[in-house]
């Protein structure tokens, strides 16, 4: 226990103090910064917090560098960025009845008919404190889990144990496929065979590459997760509105907001309909690749089953925005659960900071990140430490630290930003689009990035026009070379036993996991 | 930080003012950015290393250099790419001996005669580490444990490696099972993690090896290693090749002896000036201290270097 | 209509797989499916996990084809499912032009400039001199962003024009002044 407590409080150090003991205000004010820029991405229609913080990273890195000191400024931003956007995408919904996310949608039903009934303010202040509210419920149950069930996986891993989790973890590409398993497989298998291409691990040189040396350490792996998720995505968004265009949609402006407070009374009246949305988000966010929409919808229909005569959901009461709010920003802590426990990314902002991981410092998520190793120090050498260890808990202070802004001066900012909204749809896409071009180059260093990102992003256009899940193909893509690393490794280590993966209980067990969830994942389908 | 960066300048241009009264050894400037091609990966100690050079060398040549990370196969794939640069002193590329005398064997894409070999700029401290609750503090110890029936299962992080490793168990006459890594600091990791009883380090290990963590069993250099003074080296084992590293820098073939001369000079100018950053870092990691090898001289100790490896290749593939 | 998609996507994953067992890793994986260790052990070879996922692909693809056969049912489902149109590509061909063109920009503005008014040096030389190295960012990142904006809004506006200077300014700000070490495009090319 003693040593649990070293461990907590050298987290909670790592934020505040450098290696050498000074003093930093950076990881604060890397929040802080990351909090109010998510908030008035998230306020702007067209842009969203796994956008800002795709462009943000290769930024990041290149002004903090990759070095270990880096990690936790730049992921205290990333952060940042996560939970202001969720709170921030609720100022189009109800000022402008614009959604800017899918799970946004919600929020109008209500949302906006109070901004109707000019109580738009009152809207924002409920959603606000809804959203914070549910946010710190679900990263309270994450500080909670993650060290639990990852000191529970973790158990003297060895090659084939590892090989086998990480195809446990493949195989939530099933999990997260959407309408179809087969077609989500498909393409994480594709996302699996792209990520191979170049490295190598004899000495032959780089393989797969089609005769382009710029491949030959591999394709460039931000630029090829920034172009599936976000080019994709701007792909699309400006075909939509060329398409809007012709049907000449317009907006409505918002009416004079006369009844803009939010008093205690009615804040603690609205305590159980959070508290239940809380835990429906994050129960649905501890289970990779459901995400955001499911929690709302469910938080909304919960709410709407027990809702008080005088108060009908859809006619514009607080009660409707605190149930979506609540549940879609409590998903973001949970979904973190697997995140860093098992390293899978549960949705795509899960991804960035999954990225992040991987490009600075020698950090990796996973269940080693939880051993409690016995910390000595070591003169002229330095700290025999679980490092990984700190740093997780070094993110979870980033964490509270962020919720803590939120709660305090996450209000301000996102009351003020009303006028954001009306930034025309028709503008954000392209913007993104050369920003990312002018990120992805500048990281890797080449047209070769610029590339890979368009290439990736047209994939990434194909699946969402045929509404294809993307997270497989980003899990595969992610965890492919891993996975080759130790099958190789096990393979050979085993003296070229063939059978290596089903010798070890645990990784048998971990295996027949793995069929039960790509089968189960079949059979819910089917039921539908 | 930058108060740092402001006593280096100074002490720089007052280091540049005492050299104007000598001589200019060479009158070769770039006459644009040079862009320094780093082979391997960004955090590693190839990159710390070229990162500190490439800042000393602007703050006090005043030639503007541009680092950029281009990892892969060992330097292979960085070099590749730099083969096919103009040879005009603008891009030259860091990277390690054995990119150029032995990633080049058999392959399509390189060949040692495809650069212009600058400098060497340090040396690495290759040799076979064992975790120190092993027990084990000679190979004889390792043979005498596989001979007691253990099975050992041997971490290699090249192809280089991967075949010294095969020499040494067959002068040993055990048999071990070979895994392979990926960059330097893998044996070391597979170490910690269990995932492996014997490693190759070429550097990495220095940290964990003064921790008494783990231990050097063999060195992989011509001498024993400077953490383990008494050890024995491959050499007396009965093998007459080294398997350890040197950092090369190179250039596309055909760079002029003018152009060379003056990169090598900049170069050595700083690591082997021991108050520089460059220079202090490869005193820690790569001890004792710079190795300079220039031109001609370095192009020779590649060419021998490839024809001992071709060798021992062919000698052990029959 | 659906259960032709259906189809369709599964034939396309099957023959993709098929062309990299039999085409494309043939020649283009230079190591083995399984290798023999010169100390005489069988290990895998480079071939050995991309072969084994090629196979997974063409397993799954067979999986969504025999299944979209065998749900005769689906057929009667609406026009509204999801597919690629005509539309879609005619969209497609035009927004890639555009990007492919403002990205050859991009590229030659640079060293255009310096050929016309450069007599010794060429872009080479000047890739960290400013105007050269923002020609390509301002040139080709306004003609990229001016013209998306411009076709999304159905109109040429001078609002349109404004924004997409500002944000290049800020670009350059961030990726050239603020931060050093790293290039704007294309100069990490020449």
């Amino acid at each position: 226990m003693e040593l649990a407590f070293d461990y907590i409080l050298r987290g909670i150090l790592s934020v505040f103090f450098t290696s050498e003991g000074a003093f930093i205000w950076l990881p604060v004010v890397m929040v802080l910064a990351g909090l109010v820029l998510g908030i008035v991405v998230g306020a702007t229609p067209g842009l969203n917090g796994p956008f800002a913080m795709a462009i943000a990273l290769p930024v990041l890195i290149s002004a903090f560098g990759t070095g270990n000191d880096a990690l936790l400024p730049i992921l205290g931003f990333l952060i940042g960025i996560m939970k202001g956007a969720t709170v921030g995408g609720a100022v189009p919904a109800i000022l402008f009845n614009t959604p800017g996310t899918p799970d946004a949608y919600l929020t109008t039903l209500d949302g906006h008919p109070m901004t109707r009934k000019g109580q738009g303010y009152k809207a924002l202040k409920v959603a606000h404190f809804s959203s914070v509210s549910g946010d710190t419920f679900s990263d309270i149950a994450l500080f909670i889990a993650a060290p639990t069930l990852a000191v529970l996986i973790e158990s003297a891993l060895d090659l084939p144990e590892k090989a086998a989790l990480i195809i446990l973890s493949l195989s939530f590409m099933a999990a997260v496929s959407g309408k179809s398993v087969t077609k989500g497989l498909l393409v994480g298998g594709l996302g699996m065979l792209l990520a191979l291409i170049g490295t190598t691990l004899s000495g032959y040189g780089p393989r797969m590459t089609m005769g382009v040396t710029d491949l030959g350490n591999g394709i460039p792996l931000t630029s090829a997760i920034l172009g599936v998720l976000v080019l994709g995505e701007v792909f699309c968004a400006i075909e939509d509105r060329i398409h809007e265009r012709r049907k000449n949609r317009q907006t409505e402006a918002p009416r004079e907001s006369t009844d803009n407070s939010l008093s205690w009374v009615e804040a603690k009246r609205l305590l159980p309909t959070i508290l239940r949305s809380a835990s429906i988000g994050t129960a649905i966010g501890a289970l990779p690749g459901i995400g955001t929409t499911l929690a709302a919808t469910l938080g909304y229909e919960a709410a709407r089953k027990r809702q008080k005569a005088d108060a009908a959901l859809g006619s514009g009461v607080p009660e409707g925005v605190a149930a979506t709010e609540a549940a879609n920003s409590a998903v973001s802590g949970a979904n973190l659960i697997p995140v860093m426990s098992l390293g899978i990314p549960g949705n795509f902002a899960a991804v960035f900071l999954i990225l992040a991981v991987e490009s600075v410092g020698d950090f990796t998520f996973g269940p080693q990140v939880f051993r409690f190793t016995e910390i000595k120090v070591i003169e002229d050498y330095g700290t025999i430490i679980n490092a990984e260890l700190v740093i997780a808990f070094g993110i979870f202070t980033l964490m509270v630290l962020a919720n803590l802004f939120n709660w305090t001066i996450g209000r301000y900012v996102m009351l003020s930003l009303g006028i954001l909204a009306k930034i025309p749809v028709t503008i954000t896409p392209a913007l993104v689009l050369l920003i990312t071009i002018t990120a992805v180059y500048s990281q890797d260093g080449g047209f070769i990035a610029i590339w890979t990102a368009l290439a990736f992003g047209l994939i990434g256009y194909v699946l969402r026009r045929l509404e294809i899940s993307l997270l497989p193909f980003v899990i595969g893509f992610i965890l492919s070379p891993k996975l080759e690393e130790l099958i190789r490794g096990g393979f050979s280590g085993s003296g070229g036993d063939p059978f290596f993966l089903l010798k070890s209980p645990i990784a048998l067990i971990f295996l027949l996991a793995s069929v039960a969830i790509v089968l189960r994942a079949t059979r819910k389908k089917e039921n539908k | 930080m930058t108060l740092k960066k402001i006593t280096h300048s100074l002490a720089a241009s007052a280091l540049a003012l005492s050299l104007t009264t000598l001589p200019a050894l060479a009158e070769w400037a770039p006459s644009g950015p040079i862009k320094l091609l780093i082979g391997f990966g960004a955090g590693g100690g190839t990159d710390t290393q070229a990162r500190a050079l490439a800042g000393e060398i602007e703050n006090r040549k005043g030639w503007r250099i541009i680092p950029e990370n281009m990892a892969g196969a060992g330097g292979a794939v960085m070099a590749a790419n730099l083969k096919d640069q103009p040879a005009d002193g603008l891009t030259v590329g860091l990277a390690l001996d054995a990119t150029f005398s032995f990633a080049s064997i058999d392959n399509d894409n390189l060949n040692i005669d495809d650069f212009t070999y600058i400098t060497t700029t340090a040396a690495s401290q290759t040799g076979v580490i064992a975790r120190a609750d092993s027990g084990w503090t000679t190979m004889a110890d390792v043979a005498a444990a596989v001979q007691g029936g253990q099975k050992i299962v041997w971490n290699n992080y090249s192809a280089q490696t991967q075949l010294a490793s095969e020499v040494i168990a067959d002068k040993l006459g055990i048999d071990v099972n070979h895994v392979r890594g990926k960059g330097g600091k893998s044996g070391v990791n597979a170490l910690v993690a269990e995932d492996a009883n014997l490693a190759w380090g070429g550097g990495a290990q220095r940290g964990l090896v003064q921790a008494g963590e783990l231990v050097i069993l063999l060195s992989a250099e011509d001498k024993p290693l400077v953490q383990n003074p008494e050890g024995q080296t491959v050499a007396e084992l009965g093998i007459d090749t080294t398997f350890g590293f040197k950092f090369v820098l190179a250039a596309p073939a055909g760079l002029s002896d003018e152009a060379r001369d003056a990169l090598a000079q900049a170069v050595a100018d700083v690591i082997t000036d021991e108050t520089s950053e460059t220079a202090q870092f490869i005193a820690k990691q790569y001890p004792p201290a710079a190795v300079v090898i220039q031109g001609d001289d370095l192009n020779k100790t590649l060419q021998a270097q490839l024809a001992a490896n071709e060798m021992l290749l062919n000698k052990f593939s029959q | 209509m659906v259960r032709r998609w259906e189809i369709g996507i599964g034939l396309t994953g099957l023959l993709f797989a098929l062309f990299s067992l039999f085409f494309w890793f043939p020649n283009d994986i230079q190591g083995a499916f399984m290798e023999t260790t010169r100390a005489g052990k069988p290990e895998p070879g480079d071939a050995f996990f991309p072969v084994l996922l090629a196979g997974f692909i063409a397993f799954i693809a067979a999986i969504q084809i025999v299944s979209a056969l065998l749900k005769r049912d689906q057929e009667a489902q609406g026009s509204d499912y999801p597919r690629l149109d005509g539309e879609n590509i005619k969209f497609l061909a035009l927004f890639l032009a555009i990007i492919l063109g403002s990205l050859a920009v991009v590229y030659w503005i640079g060293p255009l400039a310096v050929w016309l008014t450069q007599e010794e040096l060429t872009y080479r030389q000047l890739v960290d001199t400013a105007p050269y190295k923002y020609l390509g960012v301002v040139v080709g990142g306004f003609a990229l962003t001016f013209s998306l904006i411009s076709w999304a809004e159905g109109r040429l506006r001078a609002r349109s024009a404004v924004v997409s200077a500002l944000l290049i300014l800020v670009l350059i700000l961030v990726f050239d002044v603020a931060l050093t070490n790293i290039q704007l495009p294309p100069n990490a090319d020449f």
